[in-house]
Parts: C-alpha cells; sequence; structure tokens
C-alpha cells in the first residue's frame, strides 16, 4: 500500500466536481412558492378564526365566556 | 462563513445569499448524493434545500450554528425523499456511482480510478455520510454529532471503525 486510506480519501474528496446548473437559484419561483405558502397559512387562520366566531354566535356568546370563567375558579 | 454575510443574506441579498450557497455546494452535493438513489432526486433535495434556507434564513437567530442547520436540512429533504419514493438507501447494485471493482487490483483502482462515492459506495447509508462530513474537513466532531444525533465518543468510534472497513476491502492482501 503506497498510500494511508485517509490520505487517498482526503485527496479523492477534494476531486469532486459539482455538477454544472445543480445549485441554480431561481428567486422568482422561490418567491411565488412563499406567497403561496403564506396565502395558506392566512387562509387556515382565518378558518380557525371564523369557525370559532361562527360557534359562538351561534351558542350564547355570554353563557360560553361566562362558563369559562366559572371553569377558571374552580 | 462571515456573520456578516449571513446577516446580508438575511436581509435579502441576493449576493450573499449566493456567496452561502458557493461556500457549502460540495458538501452539500457529496452528502445528497452518498443518501440519495439518482442524481435527480440528488436535483431535487438540493433545490428544496435551497427553497428552505431562503425560505427560513430571515428566522435564524444563532449564527453560529449556520453550517449544522443547513445540512440538517439537507438531510431532512433527503429523507423525505427517500420516504417518498420508498426507496431505502443507495444500494450496491442499482447506484448512481456505478459498481465496485473487481477483487483484484482493488487498491491500485482505489488510488487511481475509482471517485470518493465510488469507494464508500459498499457503506450503509448513515456510514457514507459519516465518512462525507468526516473528509470535507469542514465539520467538527462536536458539529457532526450534533447534525446526526450520535453522541460524540460513538461517532469517533465508528469513524474508526468505518475506516477499518474499507481499509480491510481495499487492501492488498
Amino acid at each position: 500500500m503506497s498510500k494511508d486510506i485517509d490520505t487517498i480519501l482526503e485527496e479523492k474528496y477534494k476531486q469532486i466536481k459539482v455538477p454544472h446548473g445543480i445549485f441554480h437559484i431561481d428567486y422568482s419561483e422561490y418567491n411565488k412558492r412563499i406567497l403561496f405558502f403564506r396565502i395558506i397559512l392566512i387562509g387556515i387562520v382565518v378558518a380557525i378564526i371564523m369557525t370559532i366566531l361562527l360557534y359562538l354566535a351561534e351558542n350564547n356568546l355570554q353563557e360560553e365566556i361566562s362558563m369559562l370563567i366559572s371553569a377558571f375558579k374552580i | 462563513m462571515e456573520e456578516n454575510v449571513i446577516n446580508l443574506a438575511k436581509k435579502g441579498n441576493e449576493d450573499a445569499f449566493e456567496n452561502i450557497v458557493e461556500e457549502y455546494k460540495t458538501e452539500m452535493y457529496s452528502i445528497a448524493t452518498v443518501r440519495l438513489k439518482n442524481m435527480a432526486d440528488v436535483e431535487d433535495a438540493i433545490q428544496e434545500t435551497l427553497f428552505d434556507i431562503y425560505k427560513n434564513l430571515w428566522y435564524l437567530k444563532r449564527v453560529a450554528g449556520f453550517k449544522s442547520w443547513i445540512i440538517k436540512i439537507l438531510i431532512n429533504n433527503c429523507n423525505d425523499i427517500i420516504r417518498q419514493k420508498k426507496e431505502s438507501v443507495l444500494s450496491f447494485e442499482d447506484s448512481v456511482v456505478n459498481t465496485l471493482p473487481d477483487k483484484e487490483n482493488e487498491y491500485l483502482k482505489l488510488e487511481g480510478e475509482q471517485n470518493f462515492f465510488e469507494i464508500i459506495n459498499f457503506l450503509n447509508e448513515e456510514e457514507k455520510t459519516i465518512m462525507t462530513m468526516r473528509y470535507s474537513q469542514d465539520f467538527s466532531i462536536n458539529e457532526m454529532s450534533k447534525i446526526l444525533n450520535i453522541r460524540e465518543g460513538t461517532l469517533r468510534m465508528r469513524i474508526s471503525r468505518i475506516k477499518e472497513k474499507i481499509r480491510n476491502r481495499y487492501e492488498d492482501k
């Protein structure tokens, strides 16, 4: 064996060539995806809030709140 | 990587972001290559990672652990791809990096013809990741143990065992 395995692997690692184009950065695509992600997130939050509000409106709001307060008191 | 480059990238500076990518591209490429089965998956994992870095860079608080953060994202994305495709790790016969050499003259080939990925191809996924990080010279044992969730002592032992495994496979008898 002429060279130690460590030396050979170190040399081989240094010889790694990253293929051209694999690290292409498309900012417009990234920004579109971020925007889409945020819209979905906002949509989910709004839907949750609306559901809670509708539930409270359908049932007696005061009753619900007083129940909550009494639950905390206990 | 300089802290101010990362901070600039956090503020949306594209040149700074490209500098970051340039700095870590060999590590990212080599880790993705040893974990995934084909080049298309490697490309997907890298593109997903670049997007995740771009998207979440703004939230990054600790600049000191930046490199570990990038590699963790990459490894998670590789694992997601593996899970999605229900593929296990790079198999010996069906790999992107060719087949291993004949038993005879293996060491000669090790020094000459074979590339890094071909040499370590017979190892399992985790062993390949450990050796790739180890030879990139960019990761300390401490950083590697945090990224891979392995205790430092165990990691040191594994590295020496894996080296022994490679030596046994390729050494002239």
